[in-house]
């Protein structure tokens, strides 16, 4: 399968930005080129969005595929809400979508809030401390680095899985349309969306998918129709919104990446007790903070309060949605990408040698040798990626 | 073969409190130790370094892997645990006012380790408590 993230090699000039800024330590720069290790990748987008020369390349559909289908629905995200002014700006971005060829464009706040009720009864079953699957980095990092808490994710497809689902059935009822002639297009706020669904295709409810910020360049904000929304589902563009539209005391909000891994951590070893969901975002202030939302994620919340406050109570979502659809499909275990060696006593002496090489390093974190750490760097000697003449700081080199 | 890593616990360092059990953890995971038995092991250790942070005037711990064994030693520097018994006491807690004020403190702090850990060692004086751990491999 072709790379959906690649970079530009004329654009990179080796930075270490983008290194820095990984959580999981899945980027090395090698001759002077930023290199993704796909195995430690959890989509959250950082690199992408910490590249100051735009060398980072997000492989996206093309809007001629939508020929191929009968009927074409773009699904908006949730953070769409971030941009828009007020009420008449979502009607002006259904005007875009159009023009670009889509029969029908919905949103997704009516998905958040049926979720809400679905998860609040879903938690009552036990004490366990819960966690999340709105964000689909966050489940990565479960996967890859907390495989123990793989009980601890709610069994919920992400609210795009479902809207794709519940829309290609209403729409095929509808317009007496076969499902299968209904193109579902997703409007991606972030790169793990677009990455979770892109990657899996076969199994996602969505066709395709394009991104936020290479539609809103063009907008015209002409006002043509209304556009059903639900106040409460609106909330969930922002960090808190669970704990807000609930008023449960026992939920725990955290954005940002590093965050949540640390959260994570707590939960892991019992540090956090009495919490039963973890409301966990990769990105800063939630979803408004996605990869391709080009908008500062704090004023993007400022937006949402904005919007939010123009809309009244307890308008109604009106389609049915099954358990079948928000169900998800058991997650698997990625155990294993951050070891060092599938033998154990091979693992040991790995991690001896990854010491004495440590002993011999300036231990400052330079990354001028393109390893994210001294720590990294070693490892990175002993997995034969680098050599030791790499660190330019030595001591005793050049 | 057998290697180790050693970390340095300061009194009060409230801020850097829980770093080591973070880097502990993170080279458990790299060697791939059963993520359950990595559970156990960094309750221990988090528990260990926060006694250090909160009781004693600073000290070390000691992350040994070999083959075997696991094993984690916690030495401070002082002043001791006057009567070893009570400390053991789950809820008996001697923790002044500035780390209950952070949520910690609540005298689970031993009983938790003894709990987790396959061998629990204690010895204290005033010169300083040892608490040794052990777990092992299968």
């Amino acid at each position: 399968m072709k790379n959906l993230v690649d970079i530009h090699n004329e654009r990179c000039i080796g930075c270490t930005r983008c290194m820095r800024s990984c959580p999981m330590e899945a980027i090395r720069i090698v001759d002077n080129k930023a290199q993704l290790f796909k195995e430690r990748c959890i989509y959250c987008g950082n690199c992408i969005i910490e590249c100051h020369k735009n060398a980072y390349k997000v492989y996206s559909d093309s809007f001629a595929n939508l020929s191929k289908y009968k009927l074409n629905v773009a699904i908006l995200p949730i953070a769409i809400y971030g941009l828009l002014n007020n009420k008449d700006d979502l009607g002006g971005i259904c005007a875009t979508l159009k023009d670009y060829g889509f029969d029908e464009v919905i949103e997704l706040s009516g998905i958040y809030a049926f979720m809400v009720d679905r998860i609040l009864d879903y938690i009552k079953n036990d004490d366990k401390t819960y966690i999340l699957t709105h964000c689909p980095s966050v489940t990565r990092l479960v996967t890859k680095k907390y495989p123990q808490l793989l009980p601890n994710l709610l069994p919920f497809n992400p609210p795009f899985e479902i809207a794709g689902k519940v829309y290609r059935r209403f729409f095929s009822e509808k317009y007496q349309i076969p499902e299968n002639e209904i193109g579902i297009s997703y409007i991606s706020e972030c790169l793990s969306n677009f990455i979770v669904i892109k990657e899996d295709i076969d199994n996602s409810s969505i066709d395709q998918v394009f991104l936020l910020s290479d539609l809103v360049r063009n907008i015209s904000y002409k006002k043509i129709e209304e556009v059903k929304a639900v106040k409460k589902g609106i909330f969930f563009a922002k960090i808190g919104a669970f704990k807000y539209v609930s008023n449960n005391r026992d939920i725990l909000a955290v954005d940002g990446i590093r965050n949540v891994d640390t959260v994570l951590e707590h939960i892991d070893i019992r540090k956090i007790k009495n919490v039963r969901l973890v409301e966990a975002y990769s990105c800063t202030g939630g979803c408004v903070g996605g990869t391709f939302m080009r908008e500062n994620p704090f004023v993007a919340k400022w937006r949402v309060n904005e919007f939010i406050n123009e809309l009244y109570d307890g308008e109604d979502f009106g389609i049915a949605i099954q358990p079948d659809d928000y169900y998800a499909n058991e997650v698997t275990s990625e155990e294993g990408v951050l070891t060092l060696s599938n033998d154990f006593r091979e693992a040991i002496k790995k991690m001896k040698r990854i010491n004495e090489i440590l002993t011999n390093l300036p231990n400052i974190d330079c990354c001028a040798c393109g390893s994210p750490s001294c720590r990294a760097f070693a490892e990175d000697v002993v997995k034969g990626l680098k050599t030791i003449e790499d660190c330019r700081m030595r001591k005793g080199g050049n | 073969m057998t290697v180790s890593f050693e970390f340095a616990v300061y009194h009060e360092d409230y801020h850097n409190a829980g770093v080591a059990s973070s880097e502990i953890k993170k080279y458990l995971t790299q060697i791939g130790l059963d993520p359950q038995l990595i559970r156990r092991i960094v309750i221990c250790s988090y528990e260990a370094e926060m006694n250090v942070v909160i009781h004693s005037y600073g000290g070390k711990m000691v992350l040994l892997i070999d083959d075997n064994e696991i094993r984690l030693e916690i030495a401070d520097k002082g002043p001791g645990i006057p009567n070893i018994e009570l400390a053991m006491q789950e809820g008996y807690s001697t923790a002044p006012l500035s780390a209950r004020e952070r949520g910690f403190g609540a005298g689970m702090g031993l009983p938790n380790m003894k709990k987790n850990a396959d061998v629990f060692e204690i010895a204290s004086s005033p010169q300083g408590t040892v608490v040794k751990l052990a777990w092992v491999i299968i």
